[in-house]
């Protein structure tokens, strides 16, 4: 794959792509759609990550975790999915999971209660343990056909099999010797999609994009 | 021990009758000055002792305590101390005098050599005291032992001291202290670990209101000030009745300054800040003398002269050694030694070794690049010249020729003695947080009093109550918007006393206690075991396992990364990657830079003063012939082409931080013109600002682009769109404790905690844009990094100057410097998409031209 159509040029909402014969929707707001399925699914959310600093004595301000359900709730509400597939790290730690945290999420459920929803444990989630009221599907890995659900993305793929994973928060630097900006991306290569971390108060992962590797930057493009 | 205390003028008399034996007894005729501020000791005054290089201070102070404790104890002579001895150590600590001075130092690499200077006349004496350290390096087991019983005299760091009044057993002990020290105080003066001193004194004061403080100090513009920071506001010194001097040793011996001129000055200033250009006649300088210390003005440089010393001289393999902070102490610590010994023949070393003055004397003083300033560079001066009669020589290597009229400048201001000032902090509610959080680890505190307490301090005088209320409720439960969480409590407040909520909290508040905001470092350690010192994670991120690098002077190949250590072995070869620290650039001071200007301006006016200027006038023709060269009236403007875009070089010789400000604001006002994407470098002379597209400069200048109109409102609004106060915001972040530093061995748990601090500043501006620690990231963007004052100053100046506005050909020898500097801002008032299209359709043709070769 040359490496200048590793870069999308054009400002759009949404870019289809293929993996496993599937066509899949990246969309701008850093989730993926399967229309053929009516499935959204979106990456690290790191719910109550505020709480979790404040819990640590770090004080960080409210904020984020609203910001990132309303978000999340601007996608269901675009795509109208039959089923929410989280891909992990859906809180940050156990110190997350305030009455606060809790009380958002479960107002997020309820008002989305047509929606089936599933979580695929991450990292984050191992010690945590989500309140049953949440009714929220829990596996260590999910399909989508016959693409895998993770959270951690694999190094190597076995020959045939088809993954989406998050994790990495992967980030690309557009740069030159003027500039540098740097934006959440999706990571495509031929067995596998990555999807960025979800949402405001998130760090990321720098990558390079390489020859079997898609960077596919978001951002908000008419931001002055 | 006699059978009654003599009358008090009998015990002064004899204390002092003591002290000078002593001193005859070690060979060793007091000073004037030094009697001086014996009397005023014994007289319980406070005072400053300042000297351009000098020695003996540290005996100054020292034997005046020595004087006041025999003629407060009434014991003049040795003690017996034979039966102390035979007494188990324990309780030979407990019979010592408790804690009575405090000698704090601002490096913990002067700490061990202070106590050296100190113990003797104690251990001659046979006084009844323990002297000890405490600083990070010390053993943990001492630490545990001091908690329980501080030593006698105690040399600490700022750090410490905050350390010592964040637990409650030690805190209690500090009220017996009768002596503070504050050594090479003008180090600390203008940083926030001269704020938290500040706050450590006033807790000290209130703690033993009859507390004597002595600094000691270089010469500075402005010994006043600093008194008036270590002593605290007057009127609290007045309530006490207490008196303070100002004494000034003389300067031991003149200051020459000898410049290595190159045979031929190039006429383009020599690219790259390294400038090794010189290193034939440096090594030249080395082998000509017995001792000799090379300063150079960062670590890299450090290094990268080290190796480059020993590449030209293999054989000097062994006899010469680099000394940085970085370094590992047990490889400072050995280089000290040799040189003390007299067993080397160079140390290429950066500020570490500024300080300490009474140590490590050399023969001379080589200073690579610029000075900076002069106090700096007369302090240098100062450890050099050991041979009797002899003169203190800086020997300059200039890195290019540019900085041959820095020298020239340098010496027209120390013949007329015009030296900078340091000008002390205020305001910085990050280290009051920090402070208040500190006490209530301790014994805690009552709101008022702590209020009360901290505005004794010059820094905080004009402490409001809003922003005290503020920093309280930030202290104890994150800031108002923070207080409805039940999940974030730091403090307890029960009827009015504040203490912390609980030992986990107090455990991580001290493991964050100082002011100094470092990026994450690694350590670097051989695979075999020994350690080398650390070096910025950011640097060693960008190699591979197997790539090489240089690093405490030697060729190192990394061979993996785990748990914060680069583990290396040693590696050949000459090409590798030289580390790189952040920070820590001093600027031009403005004496310098006055200098400086009136250099040229004698050179405009084709008067060539000194060997350095007449070496330079080949360039300066070439200046003057393709542009002009600026005097103390003008402003120059050169415009130029060149295949990376539209350069626009500006000169106000102001220094880089009044540079990068008012790179700020000029672009912002082009910007405002029309859309446009700049990329500004500045360096100490001027500022570069590279376009893609051609800026009107023309028209901008008509329109006021140089007014002073609007400047603060204008600047406020440039930094927000280069993101200046993002950059600041880090260094608070860290200070009020919202970043942990990371430590080596550090357990998944922390991570989890961890997030930049632009995470912080994002989410700060987001959810909570009220937050003090925002504002004071703008007013310190403002008044430290760009030195506002300064820039206003110049504004004001290029207002009224002469605009040489000039289209050269080509970068002109004084932009050269500015052109090969990398340090850039960005700036643009272009919409998001435009950037892209543009970075895109770049990396496509670079893609494009790659696939054609």
């Amino acid at each position: 794959m040359p490496m200048e159509s590793a870069l999308v040029t054009q400002a759009k909402t949404s870019i289809p792509v293929e993996l496993a014969d599937r066509s899949l929707c990246l969309r701008a707001d850093g989730t993926v759609w399967c229309a053929e399925f009516e499935t959204l699914l979106v990456g690290d959310l790191h719910l109550g990550k505020e709480s979790s600093f404040r819990a640590a004595g770090v004080p960080v301000p409210d904020g984020a975790t609203q910001t990132t359900l309303q978000l999340l709730q601007a996608a269901i509400d675009s795509c109208r999915p039959r089923k929410l597939i989280l891909l992990g790290d859906l809180l940050h730690d156990r110190a997350a999971l305030s009455d606060e945290t809790s009380r958002m999420f479960q107002e997020f459920c309820a008002q989305n209660s047509k929606c089936s929803m599933t979580l695929v444990l991450g990292n984050h989630d191992q010690n945590v343990d989500i309140p049953t009221a949440w009714a929220l599907e829990i596996h260590d890995r999910a399909q989508l056909d016959e693409i895998e659900l993770k959270h951690a993305p694999r190094e190597s793929i076995p020959t045939g099999s088809f993954e989406i994973a998050a994790h990495w928060h992967p980030v690309v630097a557009l740069q030159s010797r003027l500039e540098k900006l740097r934006f959440r991306c999706f990571v495509l290569s031929a067995q596998q999609l990555i999807v960025p971390a979800f949402g405001p108060f998130k760090g990321g992962l720098e990558l390079q994009p390489s020859s079997d590797k898609q960077l596919i930057p978001i951002g908000d493009y008419n931001r002055e | 021990m006699p059978d009654e205390k003599p009358c008090s003028s009998k015990a002064r008399a004899k204390a002092l009758r003591a002290i000078v034996q002593w001193m005859q007894s070690v060979d060793r005729r007091p000073f004037p000055f030094q009697r001086k501020v014996w009397k005023a000791i014994l007289n319980g005054d406070s005072g400053i002792l300042h000297s351009p290089t000098g020695t003996g201070k540290t005996l100054a102070v020292w034997m005046g305590w020595v004087a006041k404790w025999m003629q407060q104890s009434g014991t003049f002579g040795p003690q017996d101390r034979e039966s102390k001895a035979k007494l188990p150590k324990r309780k030979q600590r407990a019979k010592m005098e408790p804690i009575r001075v405090l000698w704090l130092t601002p490096l913990r690499a002067l700490a061990a050599d202070t106590r050296l200077a100190l113990v003797e006349p104690v251990e001659d004496l046979k006084l009844p005291w323990s002297i000890e350290l405490r600083t990070s390096d010390t053993a943990s087991s001492l630490k545990a032992k001091q908690r329980e019983r501080l030593p006698t005299c105690l040399i600490t760091t700022p750090e410490s001291l905050s350390l010592l009044i964040s637990y409650p057993e030690t805190h209690r002990q500090l009220s017996s202290v009768q002596m503070v020290v504050l050594d090479e105080w003008h180090e600390l003066l203008s940083s926030k670990r001269g704020v938290q001193a500040e706050l450590g004194l006033a807790r000290l004061r209130r703690l033993n209101p009859g507390l004597q403080t002595w600094c000691l100090s270089a010469t500075i513009g402005n010994v006043e000030e600093a008194l008036a920071a270590a002593l605290g506001s007057k009127e609290s010194n007045l309530q006490r009745g207490h008196q303070s001097c100002i004494v000034r040793a003389p300067a031991r011996r003149k200051t020459t300054i000898r410049s290595l001129i190159p045979e031929h000055v190039d006429r383009f200033p020599w690219a790259g800040h390294m400038g090794l250009k010189s290193l034939p006649a440096v090594v030249e300088a080395i082998e000509s003398a017995n001792s000799s210390l090379v300063f150079t003005n960062t670590r890299s440089q450090a290094e990268k002269w080290y190796s480059a010393i020993l590449h030209a001289k293999p054989q000097w393999a062994g006899e010469i050694g680099v000394h940085h902070g970085s370094l590992d102490r047990k490889k400072r610590t050995w280089v000290e030694n040799q040189l003390d010994a007299g067993k080397l023949k160079a140390v290429v070393c950066t500020s570490s070794l500024d300080l300490g003055v009474d140590f490590f004397p050399v023969d001379q003083v080589l200073q690579v690049g610029s000075p900076k300033g002069i106090a700096r560079l007369l302090q240098r001066a100062g450890r050099s010249g050991h041979f009797p009669g002899g003169k203190s020589q800086v020997v300059f290597a200039p890195t290019h020729a540019l900085e041959l009229v820095e020298i020239a400048a340098a010496r027209k201001a120390i013949q007329e003695k015009s030296i900078e000032s340091r000008i002390p902090l205020a305001d910085c509610l990050d280290v009051l947080a920090q402070h208040v959080i500190t006490v209530a680890c301790g014994e805690g505190f009552e709101a008022e009093e702590l209020k009360a307490e901290a505005r004794t301090t010059r820094a905080f005088a004009k402490l409001e109550d809003e922003q005290w209320n503020w920093v309280l409720k930030f202290a104890a439960s994150g800031g108002e918007s923070l207080k409805a969480y039940p999940d974030f409590q730091r403090l307890i407040c029960e009827e009015g006393h504040y203490r912390i909520a609980d030992t986990k909290v107090a455990k991580t508040h001290r493991m964050g206690i100082g002011t100094i905001a470092s990026d994450p470092e690694v350590q670097v350690q051989f695979l075999k075991g020994g350690k080398l010192g650390t070096i910025e994670e950011r640097f060693i991120s960008k190699l591979k396992p197997g790539e090489n690098f240089t690093f405490a002077g030697r060729t190192l190949k990394l061979v993996i990364m785990r748990d914060m250590t680069a583990w290396v072995r040693r590696a050949r070869g000459a090409v590798t990657a030289l580390p790189r620290w952040h920070g820590g650039r001093l600027p031009l001071s403005t004496q310098l830079a006055e200098g400086v200007r009136q250099q040229l301006g004698m050179a405009r006016r084709d008067t060539l003063q000194g060997p350095e200027m007449k070496a330079m006038r080949p360039l300066l023709q070439l200046q003057a012939r393709w542009s002009a060269i600026p005097d103390e009236h003008s402003l120059l403007i050169e415009k130029v082409k060149t295949r990376d875009g539209f350069h626009t070089f500006i000169f106000p010789f102001e220094g880089r931080l009044a540079h990068e400000g008012l790179a700020a604001i000029l672009a912002w006002r082009l910007s405002r013109q029309s859309p446009i994407t700049f990329a500004s470098t500045v360096n100490d002379y001027g500022i570069e600002l590279l376009s893609p597209v051609e800026p009107d400069i023309e028209k901008a200048l008509d329109e006021g682009l140089l007014s002073t109109n609007n400047l603060l409102e204008q600047l406020e609004k440039s930094m927000n769109a280069a993101e200046l106060d993002k950059r600041q915001f880090r260094d608070i972040a860290q200070v009020a404790g919202l970043i942990r530093p990371g430590f080596p061995g550090q357990g998944k748990s922390i991570k989890q905690i961890q997030a930049s601090s632009s995470m912080f500043f994002d989410v700060f501006t987001q959810y909570d844009p009220d937050n003090l620690l925002l504002r004071q990231a703008r007013a310190e963007v403002l008044s430290q990094q760009l030195e506002f004052e300064r820039i206003a100053e110049a504004m004001n100046r290029m207002q009224r100057s002469q605009v040489l506005l000039c289209y050269p050909p080509k970068p002109t020898p004084l932009a050269f410097p500015i052109l090969v500097d990398r340090l850039r801002m960005k700036m643009s008032s272009e919409k998001l998409s435009t950037r892209i299209e543009r970075l895109t359709s770049q990396l496509e043709a670079a893609a494009t031209r790659s696939e054609s070769s």
